[in-house]
């Protein structure tokens, strides 16, 4: 299993550098990885807001949430999301929020 | 000689028949798979398209016409012409079915002489001047399918080690054994073919030959003549062990595989079959895979879903 | 003039047996002949040291490679175990017959070569051939489970010897065929050569557990865990159930319940779960046109009733008859006369034909496509449609399992030619199409830098077909709408088209049927198809 360094600490990740210990997640993880992402800075409170979105639903339904319903719940569109995530919803978002790469055909 | 050839010829035609049928009984016997059928199915209704049963709601409901004379003709149609090989590969095809016709044409020479040595037995005239009418065609007969057998086995055998050659694909995937062919069944049919252009244009010998056989009296042949024939005895004990039954099995494959559609409807006998081999223990050693468990259990028992 | 590829370089140790270069791959029309980014990630040092990268530098399946020579022994004997067991009629009745016809009597002739998308797209490559497979596979059966004579191998040039290289490649090679059988469509033989790529994809996982993750680990186990290879549970499906009728009343002005696990329901709708996910519109058209036909169906919430998917179909016979038995279980327990597919390609091969010698008695219920009963709907006239609302241009892509391997190829033609006035067809369509490059699991493959080789590669042919089926519009002016009946060809058209950037250099967004019917519904207000999510 591949190992990722995130400040300072080292994540178990799959090939493609999703969290693999979802337990192991914290906010500095996702601090941390923002920057291996692209993203500039601190992320900010619309940054977190979905971030904390997608793990909410993760706790309570065990899946990422549909696209369609994290922006009707979160007040985001698609755009929103892209400009907050670059590599979008799935990839970008999903993966600081500590899930596991979606599977089945998603 | 003539004793030889009548012994060796009566075991070339024992072997092939019996190593044929035990090749086709044994891929026939194989237990019935899990359909794989692929479209288009030759004998549904909607053929030309491609269409099945499944295109109408409630197919199970509804009869589901077949037409197997269709899909007999359709499966033997290219037996003579190989119409994906005009297609796709047209040098390819140009010597390759020159080549396939010689087998059928030698094979058919052989059969039509023995007919038509029984037909002389019996009495009949055969030859160009014949009183007979039937004499006469019989005498055609045998030279058009001679002729068409040698000529053309001769040009696809030496042709297809050519092609074979010149197309970097087919290069890559031939065997020596490929080679080994061309060169002994160019030898079977140019032996028939000088035989027949310098000394028996009017393929008489052959006539003579058979009459030896049906009456088991040795013949008096030519040595060229003889060289041929017992070529072709060789031939017909070679050809079991090479890839030739694929002239029946292609056949078998398309409506026991192809075109096997049938479906498995409550109380038939395809379901008891299906049930029994279902029945059968497993092996496999996936861990995934329950040991010492039959197909049945290893369905329903394991892999459920956790106890929460 | 192109390199030979021969069989006996599989069996070199270290190095590539081909490199894939991209200028020999067959050519776009513009502005798809440049591409910005290289076409294929290379891995890095250190994912190449963990999984083996030696056939073409793409990874599918990642084998580590051994650490000892006692190993690697082990490994080679389990292997050769299982290849046994695939000539026994107790573990592979199965497939005996058309195996057995396929080793035995393909002549090499080399026809099917041409018609195999993934040869033609990589610019002629002899490894992926759909010939390569079963020659390598043959050499090892006929010297290892044969166990024919040395001299007789040498005449039939059968010769091999095996190391675990060599099976590492045969495993990655096994994923390079999208099991689209248009191969086997050509051959006069009537052999397979996809099939040989499933029965060594059997050995792999039947034998020894290997498969790439998404398609057994995430895939077939968690769908047989759970209930859904996407994770779903029954209680995240009510979640998303409720939402989605909340969409269909905010585009409809009405509500409609959708019915889950209504006892005695004329049919039950299985449908892929993904797409609960990633495509709701879909499942929110199949609730509005059934609701407008009066049609009684209902869902199912039951483990494996939520899920068409049967993904065993692709590598599996265990898995895909253990997936196939629940399925009939959630139809049976609810009591309804029959099931019916929703658009899912693989999975109306798998649950309506192949299930067929797997399912027997009572659980043999009738299963159906949902396509036949749509084009009822639409052409008895029982919603009321205007096409003028589809009035842009539409093209069909065949799902492989609807068309050439069920034949199932009209219903789906018909209604867009009553409801798509622009609609056109690609060349070559119908039972002989070309697979989406998505086929036999790739869709959903995600790893590493197998996507990159799923859209330049084995979709290579379909995205051609695309351009070439719009070129009368070519520009970003006109939408356009490619129709995919299938998720997984949705999947693999959602990533592809991205990747080429299809949508900012031509409008081409993707869905499937039944989004177009709703589109064309008189009754919403509001066109259907959303363009903004492409
Ligand atoms: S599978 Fe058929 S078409 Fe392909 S090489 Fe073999 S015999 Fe020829
Ligand atoms: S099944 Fe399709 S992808 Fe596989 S070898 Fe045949 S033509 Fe090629």
């Amino acid at each position: 299993m591949p190992q990722l360094e995130v400040g300072g600490k080292s994540y178990e990740v799959d090939e493609d550098g999703f969290l693999q210990e979802l337990e192991k997640w914290t906010r500095d993880f996702a601090q941390g990885y923002a920057t291996i992402e692209g993203i500039e800075g601190e992320l900010t409170e619309e940054h977190w807001k979905l971030i904390d979105y997608i793990r909410e639903y993760y706790a309570q339904f065990g899946i990422a949430p549909m696209i369609r319903k994290m922006c009707k719940d979160t007040g985001f569109d698609l755009k929103k999301i892209y400009v907050l995530f670059p590599s979008g919803p799935a990839k970008g978002a999903c993966k600081l929020a500590g899930l596991s790469k979606p599977t089945g055909c998603v | 000689m003539g004793t030889l050839i009548v012994v060796l010829t009566y075991i070339a035609y024992v072997f092939i028949v019996v190593v044929y049928s035990v090749k086709i009984v044994a891929w026939l016997r194989m237990p019935p798979h899990i359909r794989w059928d692929l479209y288009p199915v030759i004998h549904e209704e909607h053929y030309r398209y491609g269409g099945s049963y499944y295109e109408q709601p409630e197919w199970w409901t509804k009869p589901r016409p077949r037409n197997t004379w269709r899909s007999l003709l359709y499966s033997l149609k290219d037996n003579f012409y190989m119409g994906e090989y005009y297609e796709r590969n047209r040098l390819y095809w140009l010597f390759l079915l020159p080549w396939h016709l010689g087998f059928i044409f030698i094979i058919t020479f052989h059969v039509l002489c023995f007919f038509a040595a029984a037909a002389m037995v019996a009495g009949l005239d055969i030859a160009a001047g014949s009183a007979q009418l039937a004499g006469k065609g019989f005498y055609y007969l045998l030279l058009i399918t001679g002729g068409i057998a040698f000529v053309t086995g001769t040009f696809g055998s030496m042709g297809m080690p050519i092609v074979r050659l010149a197309d970097r694909g087919l290069r890559n995937f031939s065997m020596p054994m490929n080679y080994f062919n061309y060169l002994f069944f160019l030898v079977v049919y140019g032996s028939g073919l000088l035989a027949w252009l310098f000394l028996d244009p009017t393929l008489d010998e052959y006539r003579t030959y058979w009459v030896g056989l049906i009456t088991l009296t040795p013949p008096e042949l030519h040595p060229v003549t003889i060289l041929h024939i017992v070529l072709f005895d060789l031939f017909l004990i070679y050809l079991p062990f090479t890839r030739s039954t694929h002239y029946i099995t292609r056949i078998l494959a398309y409506f026991f595989i192809r075109w096997d559609d049938e479906p498995n409807l409550r109380g038939s006998a395809l379901e008891k079959r299906i049930l029994g081999l279902l029945q059968q223990k497993i092996s496999w050693e996936g861990k995934h895979i329950p040991k010492g468990k039959s197909w049945v259990e290893a369905a329903i028992e394991s892999g459920l879903p956790e106890k929460k | 003039m192109k390199k030979t590829v021969h069989v006996a370089e599989f069996t070199r140790l270290g190095g590539q047996v081909t490199e894939l270069d991209p200028a020999e791959f067959i050519a776009l029309p513009p502005p798809y002949d440049k591409m910005e980014k290289p076409p294929i990630r290379t891995l890095t040092d250190d994912q190449r040291k963990r999984m083996d990268t030696t056939l073409d530098g793409i990874v599918a399946v990642g084998l580590q490679p051994p650490a000892t020579p006692e190993e690697e022994k082990a490994f080679i004997e389990k292997f050769l175990a299982g290849l046994e067991k695939l000539f026994s009629v107790e573990d592979n009745w199965t497939f005996l017959q058309p195996l057995m016809h396929t080793l035995e009597y393909c002549v090499k002739c080399q026809i099917c070569s041409d018609a195999c998308p993934v040869y033609v797209s990589s610019g002629r490559q002899d490894i992926y051939r759909p010939t390569m497979r079963p020659e390598l596979f043959r050499r090892i059966v006929s010297t290892y489970v044969k166990k024919e004579h040395p001299l007789l191998r040498k005449i039939k040039g059968s010769d091999i010897e095996l190391n675990w290289q060599t099976l590492a490649r045969l495993a990655e090679l096994a994923y390079r065929c999208t099991l689209c059988r248009r191969c086997a469509q050509v051959c006069l033989l009537g052999c397979d050569n996809a099939l040989v790529s499933r029965e060594i994809r059997k050995v792999f996982s039947q034998q020894m557990g290997i498969a790439p993750k998404e398609i057994h680990e995430k895939g077939s186990v968690q769908q047989l865990r759970v209930g859904s290879s996407t994770g779903m549970t029954p209680a995240a499906l009510k979640d998303i159930l409720e939402f989605t009728e909340e969409e269909i009343e905010a585009k409809l002005g009405r509500k409609i319940k959708i019915p889950v696990d209504k006892k005695g329901a004329e049919i039950l709708l299985i449908h892929n779960a993904g797409e609960f996910i990633a495509w709701p519109e879909n499942l929110e058209a199949f609730v509005i046109i059934l609701d407008a036909a009066g049609v009684d169906w209902t869902l199912s919430s039951e483990i494996a009733g939520y899920d068409s998917i049967n993904y065993g179909v692709w590598y599996d016979d265990v898995q895909f008859a253990r997936v196939a038995i629940r399925q009939s279980q959630a139809a049976k327990s609810l009591g309804v006369r029959k099931i019916s597919f929703g658009e899912c390609g693989h999975a109306h091969k798998a649950g309506i034909v192949i299930a067929d010698r797997v399912v027997a008695g009572d659980l043999n219920i009738p299963r159906e496509s949902s396509l036949p009963l749509l084009e009822e709907i639409v052409m008895s006239g029982r919603i009321k449609l205007d096409p003028s609302r589809n009035d842009f241009p539409v093209t069909l892509h065949d799902p492989c399992n609807m068309v050439r391997l069920m034949g199932i190829v009209e219903p789906q033609r018909r209604i867009l030619k009553k409801i798509c006035p622009q609609f056109r067809e690609m060349t070559p369509h119908g039972v002989e199409n070309y697979c989406c490059g998505g086929g036999s699991g790739f869709a959903i493959t995600q790893s590493t830098n197998f996507p990159d080789w799923r859209n330049s590669v084995s979709g290579r042919m379909k995205m051609k077909q695309v351009l070439d089926a719009f070129q009368d519009a070519p520009g970003p002016e006109v939408k356009k709408y490619v129709c995919a009946p299938c998720s997984n060809c949705k999947g693999q058209f959602r990533d592809m088209l991205d990747y080429y950037g299809a949508w900012e250099k031509s409008s081409i967004y993707y869905g499937g049927l039944v989004e177009l019917i709703v589109n064309a519904m008189v009754d919403l207000k509001q066109p259907f198809i959303q363009w903004e999510w492409h």
